[in-house]
């Protein structure tokens, strides 16, 4: 009984010291991809919660992407519930490309872009490819551990960060055409 | 390297992705290709736009006590416990971390003999105020027996290094001198260290230097400047390596058993990366909650010879 407590409290001093400390990251993440303040405090909620029943098996170091595979996982359940999104296996990257002539977009001032455009050049990406932006850009993970997030293959990291970005710098350069 | 490889290739590096030879081909087509070289430019300038921080979503801060409440509970008075009273309440960050240092870390009381033995032969230096170069070889070891002083020394120096960080992030006393003027900040050093730091603004590669400030490790007053990484701080600390016996720069090497010679090691405490080295007769340590490439990546750039302003290109992102 006592050993079962001092397990307990075992578990709780290591989940509160490896993976508490990426709360910021999981809600950032939650809530670019589920689009709302309240769902990504619901789904980070229940994320730390499945990470929690299954952190007996987390035997690395690397608190962080761990925790955002699992919030990320825990997104897309979310997404598919509530909003009918289908899952990464049916996404068809090729009908997700940009038109060819934005290749290289010219004088694509991206310095006096403001926050605005950026949030909405984002917001249009599909999930999978924003969900690829936010790790990369903004968590700054490598592509090996991208891929181990995602569930998909580095080649794939490569080429949905690729086909973001052109999507992206695309958007942006049209935004700023029309104001 | 021509163009259409140069266009496979530019996202990887730009990612800090590519391999050093690859790097090096490719920096040098974008010093003859107007073309690829605007294109490298883009891709900065989107992955600045969006990683600079202002997009990052601040998550409530009900949110922690909100899950917390919600996880399963042993004994809780426990848990309370060993939160001492030098400790300020404080942010939630530290109050996780710093709870199972003292009991999961044996080397905690093992070390305390290294560090009385050190204080013990640095006040010797500190009084006499004699320039660093002084080396102490042998003097640790003498007193400590059984454990590598050097090993014991680097963990020490690590913990230090790690508070001090949580310290700076949350007593609110990140900076003495707010500058992302590399010379404002150095001078500011001026008669408040016996030594100059090198200080230098990263901000084109992506990690401004936001402020110095004096801080006390290793027993000496040290050098600390604060960069930023989107919205993560690093502490780069840095004093004259010759207060160090000489096997200080070793122990790095002692912990990452895969690295080379030359590669220091990451080390990981409490989710925070830690990374030292020396380099022209400057110990550094940097320390950060970014990931452990990033991190690297940092130190390549305060390691490589030209200052990061000048270089705008350079292969400092590399892995």
């Amino acid at each position: 009984m006592v050993e079962h407590q001092e397990a307990g409290h075992d578990k709780q001093a290591r989940f509160a010291q490896i993976v508490m400390p990426h709360l910021g990251a999981a809600y950032n993440l939650a809530r670019w991809l589920t689009g709302h303040d309240q769902d990504a405090e619901d789904v980070v909620q229940e994320a730390c919660l499945r990470a929690f029943k299954f952190f007996d098996s987390f035997h690395g170091t690397e608190g962080r992407p761990w925790l955002l595979g699992i919030v990320r996982n825990t997104c897309y359940t979310w997404l598919e519930q509530n909003r009918g999104h289908k899952l990464t296996a049916s996404f068809d990257e090729a009908t997700h490309d940009v038109p060819s002539d934005s290749d290289n977009p010219e004088n694509m001032l991206l310095r006096t872009l403001d926050d605005r455009l950026i949030r909405q050049a984002l917001n249009e990406l599909p999930v999978e490819f924003r969900e690829v932006m936010i790790l990369r850009e903004m968590e700054g993970l490598s592509y090996k551990e991208i891929a181990r997030i995602a569930g998909i293959q580095l080649g794939t990291v490569m080429s949905r960060l690729a086909r973001a970005r052109k999507r992206l710098q695309h958007h942006l350069a049209q935004s700023m055409a029309e104001e | 390297m021509d163009c259409t490889e140069t266009q496979i290739l530019i996202e990887s590096y730009g990612d800090g992705e590519l391999d050093l030879a690859h790097s090096l081909e490719l920096e040098q087509h974008l010093q003859e290709c107007a073309t690829c070289a605007q294109q490298y430019q883009q891709h900065r300038l989107l992955s600045t736009a969006i990683s600079r921080g202002s997009l990052y979503y601040q998550e409530p801060a009900s949110l922690r006590q909100r899950i917390e409440a919600t996880l399963p509970q042993v004994h809780p008075q426990l848990t309370a416990v060993p939160q001492t009273k030098t400790e300020p309440p404080a942010t939630t960050q530290v109050r996780g971390n710093t709870r199972p240092v003292r009991k999961l870390t044996p080397w905690h009381w093992t070390g305390v003999a290294v560090p009385m033995a050190f204080a013990a032969s640095l006040i010797f230096m500190t009084k006499t105020q004699t320039p660093a170069p002084v080396p102490l070889t042998g003097t640790p070891s003498t007193t400590v027996v059984e454990t590598p002083p050097s090993r014991l020394r680097e963990e020490q120096i690590t913990q230090e290094v790690l508070a001090s960080h949580v310290r700076s992030l949350m007593a609110k006393h990140l900076m003495d001198v707010p500058s992302t003027d590399q010379h404002t900040v150095k001078p500011w050093f001026n008669g408040k260290l016996d030594f100059s730091p090198p200080v230098t603004d990263f901000a084109p590669l992506g990690f401004p230097l936001v402020g110095g400030r004096l801080d006390y490790l290793d027993n000496r007053p040290v050098a600390a400047l604060i960069y930023k990484r989107r919205k993560h701080f690093i502490n780069l600390f840095i004093w004259p390596s010759g207060t160090n016996p000489p096997s200080a720069t070793g122990a790095a090497q002692v912990k990452g058993d895969k690295a080379t010679p030359s590669v220091p090691a990451v080390l990981t405490r409490q989710g925070y990366h830690i990374l030292h080295w020396t380099r022209s007769g400057m110990t550094y340590w940097a320390v950060s909650d970014l990931s452990e490439g990033e991190l690297e990546g940092f130190m390549c750039l305060v390691q490589s010879p030209q200052p990061g302003k000048q270089n705008p290109n350079g292969s400092a992102m590399g892995r």
